[in-house]
């Protein structure tokens, strides 16, 4: 198992370097260069000695080897847009509110979905079934902003604040009244997909004979549903949460805008916007890390869950 | 010996987009403790719905269990039985094991948990006692290592040891009734062989009446005891193994028993078979289910339900050509005389 995590985290570095790659290259291809701005032209001279300082005046291969060094030392470079701060401390700074939301939005999407899932899988063609078909619909098909929007015109004045995020120090009751609307309004796409999903595996688990052979054994439903189906219906879930989870965690642009979040966000977008070089590198290859550990535990949490796996990975390592 | 399991008109439809399966009709058959019951019949004659509902397996909706029917067992109708006092019967006083075994193991769970569970539900013991009683039960269905087995995974079975394992499921808590819905099917055939002696010796040892599904009638032979021919929802003939098999009294009963291959035959005769697809099960056909494939049929099989005709204690047929009128008509004294002749 432990030599198997191993190549994983080989594989995961050499696919780290072939984004950062082809990234350095192509965002090199975008038109223009960071000193261009459509709200102002610098003069030539200090366009030139920006350049320089950045060390843009230099051959792009140069450029490469120079960006490669620093990375290897850990260093991501110096944000273009807000000078002084380099990307290593911005993304350090912002991180632990997106993964904060994003963990939490998961979470909340996780268990909610889960529980609507099963229950209409268990109660097929019911109210209840036709609820959840209801959700994921809506969860699906209205973008979230709109939900962020609903909420904070109904809970403007309530005990829920519209806009803000938690802060140190905080008490529990405080956290939870802070980043409940903007967990709520990140976590109904995942109620969503994860409730469909888990009413149709659910559903394909029930068709099996073991369902019939734990029934008749004597098995209550509560027990065939906890011992039974859970474990195996659960499967072909791991497989669509762990990239969603990547996507959550690293911040959402939308609702970090709307309810003044302090996330990380707003940089994918506005880096590029910017032309930030160190910045885009930096987001995309924190995103790419974040993602790619997500399959890695996806991997793990598979092993767990399915003997099968677990032995053909083992096996694979002989 | 008194009867341990007797359905009464049992009746079982399944409601469809289509309409109201009607998948039995009218089922009535008995079994007895330490004997093999032996139900025969093609696909879709109703042999599997019957065993479920013995059991109260049938998913409802979309299947519904006719209020008039009666399940009596060990005096008891459980057709009465509330939601819990199934769960109590089943596992514990009658049993069923599956046709595909490949299947009918739960694929994440570890074997011998799954032993476990019926004997921890249904008796009061300790989990090692537990552990043991799983111990001697996959010994008893000649599994070998058993303590190694235990903690290992279906997928690391074969078909005929995974087989077994559902039959040390079936046996955990040694019920009074085991049904096996065609428990050799799935397998090859030397396997189906050494399954098929496991269930005898235990059907022996511990007295239990075994309920055998199956369109084998090599397997029916060797094992049953009784034996129920069901044809669309209906039995059309009973009676023991030697009646059925020397002295069928349907022409239904003839023709499956005509169209075994027979491997002495050195003429390379083809095979028998039986002609056209049984009725459509949403609209039964007012006579005799069998009349439209039937080689003997006369007027009144389409017109009448046949009934059923007495031959001795065990044996009864549902043919018209049992009817004295119709011996007289064809000139006859039994219907042997008229499957002999091939028409």
């Amino acid at each position: 198992m432990i030599k198997y995590i191993l190549k994983k985290i080989g594989y995961m570095i050499v696919t780290l370097w072939v984004i950062l790659t082809i990234t350095f290259f192509l965002m090199n291809c975008i038109p223009g260069d960071p000193t261009q701005d459509s709200m102002k032209v610098l003069p030539e001279a200090v366009a030139n000695n920006l350049k320089a300082r950045w060390g843009l005046d230099k051959p792009l291969s140069e450029q490469y080897v120079i960006y490669l060094k620093n990375l290897l030392h850990g260093q991501m470079g110096e944000s273009y847009k807000t000078p002084g701060l380099t990307a290593n401390q911005i993304i350090s700074e912002r991180f632990p509110a997106s993964l904060q939301l994003g963990l939490q939005a998961v979470a909340v999407g996780l268990i909610l979905g889960l529980i609507l899932g099963i229950l209409a899988a268990l109660h097929r063609g019911r109210w209840i079934d036709f609820l959840t078909i209801f959700i994921a619909i809506i969860g699906v098909s209205v973008p979230s902003f709109v939900f962020a929007a609903l909420l904070q015109k109904y809970a403007a004045g309530s005990y829920f604040p519209i806009v803000g995020w938690s802060s140190k120090g905080m008490g529990i009751g405080q956290i939870f009244q802070y980043t409940f609307l903007p967990t709520v309004s990140a976590s109904i796409s995942g109620i969503a997909t994860y409730s469909r999903f888990m009413r149709s595996s659910v559903l394909d688990v029930l068709s099996n004979d073991y369902i019939l052979l734990a029934k008749s054994k004597g098995l209550s439903n509560f027990q065939i549903v906890k011992r039974h189906v859970l474990r195996n219906a659960i499967t072909p879930i791991i497989s669509i949460v762990a990239p969603q989870v990547a996507n959550i965690v690293t911040g959402s642009f939308v609702i970090e805008r709307i309810f003044s979040i302090p996330g990380l966000g707003r940089y994918y977008v506005e880096s590029v916007n910017g032309r930030d070089y160190p910045m885009i590198m930096a987001t995309t290859l924190f995103f790419s890390f974040i993602f790619i550990f997500c399959m890695v535990l996806m991997d793990i949490l598979y092993a767990i869950v399915d003997p099968r796996v677990r032995k053909s990975i083992i096996e694979g390592n002989k | 010996m008194s009867n341990l399991l007797e359905v009464k008109n049992l009746e079982v439809s399944f409601h469809t987009y289509a309409g109201e399966v009607k998948a039995v009709r009218g089922v009535s058959f008995e079994a007895k403790a330490g004997e093999c019951l032996a139900i025969v019949g093609e696909s879709g004659s109703g042999k599997t719905v019957t065993s479920k509902a013995v059991l109260g397996l049938i998913a409802t909706p979309p299947g519904e269990v006719k209020k008039t029917s009666e399940i009596i067992f060990d005096g008891q109708n459980i057709m009465n039985y509330s939601e819990k006092e199934w769960r109590a019967y089943r596992g514990k006083d009658a049993a069923m094991i599956f046709q595909d075994p490949m299947t009918s193991l739960n694929p994440t769970m570890k074997v011998g948990k799954q032993i476990m569970e019926s004997i921890l539900l249904h008796s009061k013991v300790s989990k090692d006692e537990a552990k043991k009683r799983a111990l001697e039960l996959l010994k008893m269905v000649n599994i070998p290592n058993p303590e190694e087995r235990m903690n290992q995974y279906p997928y690391e079975f074969s078909g005929g040891m995974r087989q077994r394992v559902v039959i040390a499921i079936a046996l955990a808590c040694n019920p009074k009734l085991m049904i096996a819905d065609e428990p050799t099917t799935a397998l090859d055939v030397t396997i189906q062989a050494q399954i098929i002696d496991l269930l005898k010796k235990i059907q022996k040892e511990n007295n239990t009446a075994v309920v055998m599904i199956t369109h084998d009638l090599g397997v029916v032979a060797g094992m049953a005891d009784d034996i129920i021919v069901m044809y669309a929802g209906r039995i059309v003939e009973k009676g023991t193994v030697y009646e059925i098999f020397n002295e069928p009294k349907h022409p239904y009963t003839d023709a499956l028993l005509k169209a075994v291959p027979n491997l002495k035959n050195e003429n390379k005769s083809e095979l028998r078979i039986i002609p056209g697809t049984p009725p459509d099960l949403i609209a039964p056909p007012k006579g005799c289910g069998f009349a439209s494939r039937c080689q003997y049929c006369m007027g009144i099989c389409k017109e009448q339900s046949p009934e059923y005709t007495r031959f001795s204690g065990s044996h009864e047929a549902a043919c018209w050509l049992n009817h004295p009128m119709a011996k007289e008509v064809y000139g006859i004294k039994d219907i042997k005389e008229v499957f002999e002749d091939g028409k």
